[in-house]
């Protein structure tokens, strides 16, 4: 095969055996790879109903066709499983040098089956697999994990590991790769650290065959012009990271506070991308043929707080800034670190901790409840409630579980700020209508990169949309979701996106796997993955009242600010959406629209029957 | 009124914000001569193109509303009124 490597490597950590498989053309043509392939495989293989934790629950790592070649900002790869934090399909992507080693190391996948009965490490070198002992890295750091799994491998071997956030089952433990890159949401950590697997090292000399090289190259240069031309990828990310937005969120009154009861954070400046740029940047990093280079190094010399490690990014000087109503950016930096270290989600950790601050400061978390007081604003409080949280510690223990379960604990499930039991991202919807709808039909819960309509709403990228207005967002939405789904199945980093679109991702596409690919074939192929997630979380069982926001969203109005007044008007934009989508007033894909995406055989809640 | 400068914007004018009368510009399209006419060459590159017109791909907001959804340059501004000049951007 072309683009693709064609094998696929299933682990049996049960068994302790290996086999290796032919990738299926078929299925690699109409679910491409990385998330598309690897929700294919979870749907054929995994049955309903399964526990997240349990050993019939599959963790699977995949790769894109066009990982590791080349392509621009192709070091992208998905981890792909059933989700204990929301019980429905859960990918979460990350970049680096880890994604392009794995196909370099001899396949396309790897499927992990079963549960040690001890703690393994698998070993991946040019084709040659081994499950190897790893209690002596066991309860340690990811960085620290990393080093101990590089120096008894290979020198150039790559590592995606848990930190003991994972070990402990935390719900929103995330797959930390190349000390710093995190396949940060859903609980994918959580469901490694339940089969006793410590890390993945892979290590390879192979390469990723391109069908048409000279074809390749010249879609290459187009799109690495295109890249070099629009100045959010030629000047702002690189200048200034994802940080950058923290002023333009703030600025246009969407910026969530002490937990979305506001909109504005009167402080924004102190944890600006500006201050951190101006503070404690050390330099850019970019990640395998990327030249947008978005990474941020920090270092913290401050005794309080010191260290150095990997960001933060905008979303996370959010979780455990504004929404905690702390505007220490040296703390938040540090609990960013302990997060990456420990493998922790740090959006779903920070709106935990201000769902339980809200739930503390209104009395229904009671004071002895909780071993640590969980006051607003108390910037000491990030580094110990995420160490307590990793190692379930006192209240560690129920913050461990969410923001969701957490709130329901307490009576008061409405404080979550959730869809689906995941944490909303960094932007109040009330402020930007778009990213409500996408928040409420998300497949993997409250997330942000699924449909960024972020970038027309407030970024004014690929043109400007009206943020408070309702209008036509169904149809937006729907757009950026299966491009989004595209971009992640092919491999490459969203942040592509913001210059290029899917009649690049296309022309490199068809090249390098030798097969043709329309844009609107590509397109295609990305509904076809949104609906296949939507019936598999059918299957687990959503309905329509699972595509909902949190009450405060849809009948809070927000207090102040450019959205005042403003409230999410789902119920209107969800039936445009339905009927946008093809699916019936019920949010089911009707057979028509699963006949035209190949889905027919399915009957939606049956999809593992469709082999 | 409140001019705020964000990012490139900021660099190219040298200061983060200035005061700047309504009776002197009251309009976006006012607003932005003067503010090129004060801050010279660098700013001009930042706000407009080569032939003069506003560019495209910046975001002007007056008290948090993207003037594309108002009036345009066409907005008028009271003394009361911030200003932000936001550079093209992203993250997420």
């Amino acid at each position: 095969m072309y683009g693709w490597i064609g094998k696929l490597a299933r682990i049996n950590l049960t068994a302790r055996s290996v086999v290796v498989e032919d990738l299926d053309p078929k299925m690699a043509e109409e679910y491409i790879g990385a998330r598309g392939l690897g929700t294919k495989i979870l749907c054929k293989e995994v049955k309903p109903g399964t526990d997240p934790f349990s050993p019939d629950n599959k963790l699977i790592f995949a790769t894109g066709p066009l990982t590791g070649t080349g392509a621009i900002s192709s070091g992208r790869y998905n981890v792909i499983t059933k989700s204990p934090l929301t019980g429905y399909i859960a990918a979460s992507n990350a970049g680096g040098y880890f994604p392009a080693e794995m196909k370099y190391a001899g396949f396309d996948a790897y499927i992990f089956e079963g549960k040690a009965d001890e703690p393994v490490y698998v070993w991946v070198n040019n084709g040659k697999v081994e499950i190897r002992s790893a209690k002596h890295v066991w309860g340690k750091d990811t960085s620290e994990t990393t080093d101990i799994l590089v120096a008894e491998t290979d020198p150039d071997a790559k590592v995606a590991c848990i930190g003991p956030a994972g070990e402990n089952q935390v719900l929103f433990s995330c797959v930390i790769n190349d000390k710093g890159r995190a396949a940060g949401r859903s609980g994918v950590g959580a469901v490694m650290g339940s089969k006793n697997l410590k890390a993945v090292v892979v290590r390879g000399t192979g390469d990723v065959k391109i069908a048409d090289m000279k074809a390749f190259r010249e879609a290459m240069a187009a799109s690495f012009k295109k890249i070099r031309e629009h100045p959010v990828t030629s000047q702002g990310l690189p200048t200034y990271g994802t940080p950058v937005l923290v002023n333009v969120v703030n600025q246009h009154g969407a910026f969530p506070t002490r937990n979305f009861q506001t909109g504005v954070f009167d402080r924004a400046e102190k944890i600006s991308g500006e201050t951190l740029a101006e503070t404690l940047l050390v330099r850019k990093r970019a990640c395998f043929a990327c030249p947008i280079a978005c990474g941020r190094p920090t270092a913290v010399t401050a005794e309080k707080y010191a260290g150095k490690g990997e960001g933060p990014e905008y979303e996370v000087i959010w979780a455990f800034g504004a929404t905690c109503d702390i505007d220490d950016l040296e703390a938040i930096t540090k609990a960013n670190y302990i997060c990456n270290e420990l493998g922790i989600d740090p959006i779903t950790m920070g709106s935990t901790l201000a769902c339980a601050m809200e739930l503390y400061e209104k009395g229904y978390i009671p004071k002895d409840a909780t071993d640590i007081p969980l006051k607003f604003g108390d910037a000491d409080l990030l580094i110990e409630a995420v160490r307590k949280t990793a190692y379930k510690e006192g209240i560690g223990e129920l913050l461990a579980k969410g923001s969701y379960r957490l709130a329901e604990e307490f009576g008061h499930p409405e404080l979550s700020m959730s869809t689906k039991k995941q944490e909303y991202p960094a932007y109040d919807p009330r402020g930007s209508k778009g990213i409500g709808l996408n928040y409420a039909t998300s497949n993997r819960g409250g997330c942000h990169v699924r449909g960024y309509t972020i970038s027309p709403e407030m970024l004014g990228v690929p043109e400007k949309l009206d943020p408070l207005s309702k209008e036509n967002k169904a149809v937006w939405v729907k757009a950026f979701q299966d491009v989004t789904a595209l971009v992640d199945s092919v491999g490459m980093c969203l942040f592509t996106t913001f210059a290029l679109g899917a009649p690049d991702v296309a022309s490199m596409l068809e090249p390098a796997v030798g097969i043709p690919f329309s844009t609107e074939k590509a397109l295609l192929a990305g509904e076809r993955i949104w609906n296949l997630e939507r019936l598999y979380n059918m299957r687990e069982g959503l309905t329509k009242d699972d595509d909902s926001l949190t009450p405060r969203l849809v009948e809070e109005a927000m207090p102040e600010g450019p959205a005042a007044g403003q409230v999410v008007e789902l119920a209107e934009m969800l039936a445009e959406y339905y009927a946008v989508r093809g699916w019936s007033d019920e949010g089911e894909p009707t057979p028509e629209t699963l006949e035209r995406l190949n889905l027919g055989k399915c009957k939606c809640r049956c999809v593992c029957e469709e082999a | 009124m409140r001019i705020r400068f964000f990012f490139f914007m900021k660099t190219a004018a040298g200061v983060d914000e200035v005061g700047i009368s309504a009776d002197v510009a009251p309009d976006i399209e006012t607003l932005v001569h003067v503010l090129v006419s004060r801050f010279g060459l660098p700013l001009k590159k930042e706000l407009l193109t080569e032939s003069g017109e506003l560019r495209r791909d910046i975001n002007i907001l007056v008290n948090g509303r993207n003037i594309e959804f108002i009036s345009g340059t066409a907005t008028g501004l009271d003394n009361d009124d911030t200003v932000s000049f936001l550079s093209a951007v992203a993250g997420g």
